[in-house]
């Protein structure tokens, strides 16, 4: 090996452990005895995990999570893949600027869009809760959804639909016999994904969602009332969901049918 | 009723025209296909005969004229309404269903029970040789086997009209050769009525019983094969179909002349053409008297396995292919570079106006 693919190589990994570092240590953490989430570990205990499920704030939370992940996920799949057919039904020229302009609020830095977002909401009256978190994660879960099933239906052989038209299926047949059952892998993991990314987020969250709670919003709470170790097992909890679905959706978009 | 069917053509296309913005693919035209035809529209690409397919299959609505089959008419009727069924180019097989789900997939749609739907799925795949594969999926099949499930999934729908959109195209050779003959076969026997869209004239003389040459956007020529073949319309056709000499003449006065030779046709003043087929063509050391003939050198003798092509430069700057049988050639070969009279009689060469 040269000097140079040598130097390479260890920035390559020093690079690489500062990005994991922290989150490696929450996960050590979140399984030590040491109650102030400082070195040495201590022995392995699944304590703090125990005391977090005892918790009624983190069931709360863990509902209030489940509802928005579940939600966002669904009418993401829904809307995207009508919109991403809109956009297949419009020109390029048009469908190229309609897939920007819907993106852009993914290019806006969050803080932004959550500062627009809670002002329109308070502006208009409408009252803070789930019920404005969710269509707020979805304006940034969406694009997402939207260009996945746009990418898969502009691929998707248009000989399929002319076949299955010509053996006299109508429409909506075709859509359920033959599109949704050959664009279903890349809409599961589209869907996963604007999962993965909704369970995660917290500034929008924090901003459009009043009173509750959600998992990283009780992330935040207990970092300023007490640093113990539950906000590790916490962390480590929505490390492994949000990873969770963001393999499986890679792994489904990725395949191809 | 049934004496009025009979007389009535199945399928009848009136002033079909279709322009796709300033291009037009169809200039209006006129096409009648009697009950059991198998008509081959043939015409080098972007001549508009896959355009012509799909107008008749209802995935095109033609901008002006009429389609009718069985004596109705079906122009304002989308492909889902039509009595017609489509092989596409590319098969268009479902790639998530199994070959049995593919080819049970219309009468699914159409409700037909299920006891009645298998038994029909059943004798179609076994005519089209296929039972062995119906658990596989398409991508699991060589390209001849997914031409077979195409085919039984159009025909499974009894179909008045079938359409194949150039349907050996994606085939190698060898598999082109014997699915042609099959394609015969199975038009004769189940006695249906298709029309097929090709570039290649061999297939389309060697598959149907009626061709109609394209080219751009019209139909040309439309007869038998042997028509098409003989007695070209035009050089347009006599070029595209079959191979062919075709000799520039000018015309005067009721007669055309050729080197020496002097040959009556009737018509305007102006340029024609002169076809003649390669294998009408002989070659002589003495001029003959009674037949046209050029003056002129073989330049070059090429084996074709069945036959020998051999090019003659002619005295008028004109390059003559002439075929000889394998037989002939060997019994009495000549030498490049010999001199030679090319000559044919009055009967195997046409006078064409230029298309």
């Amino acid at each position: 090996m040269t000097l140079r693919a040598a130097c390479w190589l260890t920035f390559g990994i020093l690079s690489a452990a500062f990005l994991v570092a922290p989150l490696a240590l929450v996960v050590a953490f979140s399984f030590g005895e040491n109650p102030h989430a400082t070195l040495p570990f201590g022995n392995p205990t699944l304590q703090w995990y125990r005391e977090l499920f005892a918790g009624d704030d983190f069931l709360a939370a863990l509902q209030n999570s489940a509802i928005v992940t579940s939600c966002v996920g669904l009418l993401s799949a829904v809307l995207g893949t009508a919109a991403a057919f809109g956009f297949t039904a419009l020109d390029r020229k048009l469908s190229r600027l309609g897939a920007q302009l819907i993106s852009l609020p993914v290019m806006l830095p969050p803080l932004v869009l959550a500062l627009a977002l809670a002002t329109a909401f308070s502006a208009t009256r409408i009252p803070l809760g789930l019920g404005t978190v969710i269509p707020s994660h979805l304006i940034f879960t969406q694009p997402f959804v939207i260009l996945i099933i746009y990418a898969r239906l502009t691929a998707f052989d248009r000989s399929l639909i002319d076949s299955a038209r010509d053996l006299g299926a109508s429409s909506l047949q075709i859509f359920f016999t033959i599109t949704l059952p050959l664009i279903a892998p890349s809409l599961i993991g589209a869907t996963l994904l604007s999962m993965a990314i909704s369970l995660d987020d917290f500034v929008i969250t924090f901003f459009t969602i009043g009173g509750g709670m959600t998992l990283p919003t009780l992330i935040w709470g207990m970092l300023r009332t007490h640093l113990d170790p539950t906000i590790n097992a916490l962390g480590t909890l929505v490390l492994v969901l949000t990873l969770g679905l963001s393999v499986i959706a890679f792994k489904l978009t990725r395949y191809k049918g | 009723m049934l004496s009025a069917s009979e007389h009535t053509p199945l399928l009848r296309l009136t002033g079909i025209s279709k322009s796709f913005g300033t291009q037009v693919a169809l200039h209006p035209l006129d096409l009648s296909v009697a009950r059991g035809d198998f008509v081959a529209l043939l015409g080098p690409s972007g001549c508009g005969k896959t355009t012509l397919l799909r107008v008749i299959g209802g995935f095109l609505r033609s901008d002006q004229g009429r389609v009718e089959i069985n004596g109705a008419d079906v122009t304002d009727l989308g492909p889902e309404q039509r009595p017609t069924n489509m092989v596409f180019q590319g098969y268009g097989l479902f790639p998530h269903m199994t070959v049995r789900e593919n080819v049970a997939y219309g009468l699914k749609i159409a409700r037909v029970p299920a006891e009645k739907r298998n038994q029909a799925v059943g004798e179609i795949l076994e005519m089209m040789h296929i039972s062995g594969l119906s658990d596989r999926l398409p991508r699991a099949l060589s390209g001849g086997q997914q031409q077979r499930v195409a085919l039984a999934r159009a025909l499974v729908m009894k179909p008045s009209v079938l359409l194949l959109d150039e349907p050996l195209a994606a085939l190698d050779l060898q598999l082109r050769k014997s699915m042609q003959i099959e394609l015969r076969n199975l038009h004769r026997e189940i006695g249906g009525t298709f029309i097929c869209v090709t570039h290649d004239q061999g297939e389309a003389i060697g598959l149907a019983n009626r061709v109609a040459v394209m080219n751009a956007g019209r139909i040309v020529q439309e007869g038998t094969p042997e028509d098409i073949y003989q007695r070209p319309s035009n050089a347009f056709v006599a070029g595209f179909v079959g191979e062919s000499n075709i000799l520039s003449l000018t015309r005067q006065s009721g007669s055309c002349r050729l080197a020496d030779n002097i040959i009556p046709s009737s018509g305007p003043d102006g340029t024609v053409a002169m076809m003649i087929r390669p294998d009408d063509i002989s070659l002589v050391e003495v001029k003959p008297a009674a037949e046209i003939s050029l003056y002129g050198q073989l330049t070059d003798a090429v084996f074709m396995g069945d036959h020998v092509k051999l090019i003659v430069a002619a005295e008028t700057g004109d390059t003559l292919t002439v075929h000889r049988s394998r037989q002939e050639w060997q019994s009495d070969p000549l030498e490049s570079g010999k001199r030679v009279f090319a000559s044919w009689s009055r009967d195997a060469c046409h006078i064409l106006e230029q298309s």
